[in-house]
């Protein structure tokens, strides 16, 4: 491997590592109005 | 009641849509904020400081516009929330500042005596002054405050007057909460809040001639006539949508040209290799494949701004409350699924301002099938070779408009149908909706929301949807092969893939070359085009029509192994209903997560969408065959 695809193998890693962390990182809250339905509940 | 001495006291303002809310709170800190002339534009607790005549520091809260503390919709349960002190990290406020539009005083005051019921201090804003004495009412501020027992302030935020005398009014120690006194008798508060309005204005705001119709009122007889009222919203829709896609050309050639030449520096300045591929054909390639319909979002924003601004919008939103019931939705849907025909992220969060949480759910839901602008290239692809002749012909503006129809109806029935299963709202909701006066746009805030919009959206490509290029190159450059172009994206793993779910897609008409195009176009769909030209190695020549007439070319030439030809008019249709139905496109995902807070709803759309966009093409593409064609 040249270094190219070293490089753009680290590339493509840490973009899937930044999406993975970003999907299990706690959610900061929606506006959904709290009486859709959809799991959040008033506080 | 305040805070300590040291830390600012807090100030919220509140009032209906459409008041000068924003206006005034620009005004009195500052900040610049969108201002539009349609409900909803306030969404979300925008904060301030500024500094009373006497050098005292307040922090001004700007609650969305409510008509009632009722608080159906999330704008109006964040001012609820805000106003009782229950929102966390925001103190309760010290004092309120409720802005009146004093032409609409009847309606506004509602708002106000539910705010002085709340035993909060309160200051009245009586803005826009100048429009109420223009259309004939005598105010008469000192009669108000008397009778409300809160300071009254007349003013004309606009204009920057009364804001000096509004800032003398909140110096310390702020008034004490006022009496309710329409509360004392026994009864409905509804009713006896209703008859003290009535009452109040007989003393303190008297419409000399009590039939005297203004300007917007004569306008109105024509804008909001069945039949009248239908043809200028019809021809005023038709224009902005001939404008936002004739006008778009020119900047969106200019972002194709600028993107192949970066790309071409780039060429010109790394050896062959995968980092050089890697920032050509992912990261530029994605991310100007989605630049290129920044003009299009501009304009679009651009003309809501000048719609919203002038009053237009509330009436066509007015108008269009007949059709949207029928989908189950109120008028306020319109300008979210109007926007989604540009693009569904946009739509998507246009949304905030519909009253009904299940309702703004729906139209969440169904948005991504109002044909966004991205399906476009596919469609250009697609329909000439299926019509047999070169792109720009009426049939094909024909079957363009069938296509944009059959997504349209078929979002209106599973609203419909979602509406019901959903069932009634806990909170009952009216449709209610202010219909502002015509007045002239505010360029200032119409260029501030189009630049708001239009960073939002490059903000957008330049992190999630670069994000997902680079990950859809990798899926389509590893393992990698020594073959041609079209060897090596077989042997990828998306090319791999694909592979795997031909005999998933066979039955649809496609081949698994179809099938890798297809999984490629989940970044965005118009790399469909680019896709399959990569699979059916047709080289680019740098001329958009002349490479999808090359392409076409060779789809017609395409065949399956046994030698049948593989687009047939029946594989073509299929296609298309497919790309009508399927939800391709990852970043109106995460923006329906989002907004609906819950990535359910973002997923179980997208197995929807893409389930019931198979079935459809599976109906289509198998019927056909049964019928002969």
């Amino acid at each position: 491997m040249d270094w190219q695809t070293y490089i753009a193998i680290s590339i493509v890693a840490l973009t899937a590592t930044i999406f993975i962390v970003r999907f299990f990182r706690p959610k900061k809250n929606g506006s959904c109005g709290h009486d859709c339905g959809c799991g959040k509940k008033p506080r | 009641m305040h805070a300590s001495s040291d830390a600012p006291s807090t100030i919220a303002l509140i009032g209906n849509p459409n008041a000068g809310k924003t206006t005034l709170f620009n005004a009195l800190t500052g900040e610049n904020q969108r201002v539009g002339n349609y409900s909803g534009v306030t969404v979300e607790l925008k904060s301030g400081e500024f500094f009373t005549p006497h050098g005292k520091k307040l922090r001004l809260l700007d609650l969305p516009g409510c008509y009632s503390l009722r608080a159906p919709s999330p704008d109006e349960k964040i001012a609820v929330d805000a106003l009782r002190g229950e929102l966390t990290g925001i103190a309760k406020p010290d004092l309120v500042v409720c802005v009146l539009d004093a032409s609409n005083l009847e309606r506004h005051l509602q708002l106000a005596l539910q705010v002085i019921e709340l035993k909060i201090p309160t200051v009245i804003a009586l803005n826009m002054v100048d429009v109420a004495e223009k259309a004939g009412l005598r105010l008469d501020p000192a009669k108000l405050s008397e009778e409300l027992g809160v300071p009254v302030v007349p003013m004309q935020a606009a204009a920057g007057k009364g804001i000096i005398e509004l800032k003398q009014a909140l110096r310390f120690p702020f008034p004490s909460a006022p009496e309710a006194k329409w509360t004392s008798s026994n009864g409905d508060p509804e009713t006896a809040r209703r008859a003290f309005i009535t009452n109040l204005c007989e003393l303190a705001a008297r419409r000399p001639e009590a039939h005297q119709l203004t300007f917007s009122d004569k306008l109105d007889h024509i804008l909001l006539h069945p039949l009248w009222g239908w043809v200028v919203f019809l021809m005023t829709m038709f224009a902005v949508f001939w404008a936002i896609f004739s006008f778009a050309e020119i900047p969106m050639g200019w972002i194709e040209g600028a993107q192949g030449r970066i790309a071409d520096w780039v060429k010109t300045q790394m050896s062959d290799g995968d980092l050089r591929s890697l920032l050509v054909d992912g990261a530029i390639g994605g991310v100007g494949g989605v630049i290129v319909f920044l003009p299009q979002i501009v304009l679009l924003f651009f003309f809501i701004g000048l719609l919203e601004s002038s009053g237009y919008m509330a009436r066509a939103a007015f108008l269009m409350d007949g059709v949207m019931s029928k989908a189950g939705l109120s008028g306020k849907a319109f300008l979210p699924l109007f926007s989604s025909y540009a693009c569904a992220i946009p739509g998507v969060m246009a949304t905030r301002s519909i009253d009904s949480a299940k309702e703004r759910l729906v139209t969440i839901f169904v948005a991504p099938w109002m044909s966004c602008s991205a399906r476009l290239p596919v469609y250009f692809l697609i329909v000439p070779l299926l019509l047999h002749e070169h792109e720009g012909t009426w049939k094909q503006a024909l079957a363009l408009f069938s296509i944009y129809t059959l997504g349209t109806l078929s979002a209106f029935i599973v609203a419909r149908l979602l509406r019901k299963k959903l069932g009634p709202d806990v909170a009952k909701n009216h449709f209610m909706l202010e219909l502002p006066p015509y007045h002239s746009p505010q360029w200032k805030y119409i260029f501030r929301h189009v630049w708001e919009r239009a960073w939002s959206f490059v903000a957008k490509a330049g992190t999630v949807i670069l994000g997902l290029s680079i990950l859809l190159w990798a899926l389509q450059t590893y393992p990698k092969s020594e073959g041609s172009d079209a060897e090596q994206l077989a042997h990828s793993t998306m090319g791999r893939i694909g592979a795997v779910i031909e005999p998933v897609v066979k039955p649809i008409g496609f081949d698994g070359r179809i099938g890798t195009a297809i999984l490629t176009s989940f970044a965005a769909r118009e790399v469909f085009n680019a896709s399959l030209a990569v699979l059916f190695s047709v080289d680019e020549t740098g001329n958009e029509e002349e490479d999808r007439s090359n392409l076409r070319d060779r789809l017609s030439a395409a065949q399956w192994p046994d030698g049948r030809p593989l687009f047939t008019p029946l594989t073509l249709v299929s296609v298309l209903v497919f790309f009508i139905y399927a939800l391709q496109c990852l970043p109106t995902s995460a923006v329906v997560a989002r907004e609906s807070g819950s990535w359910k709803w973002a997923l179980g759309q997208f197995i929807f969408m893409s389930g019931f966009a198979y079935f459809a093409s599976l109906i289509v593409f198998q019927g056909g065959k049964l019928l002969g064609f």
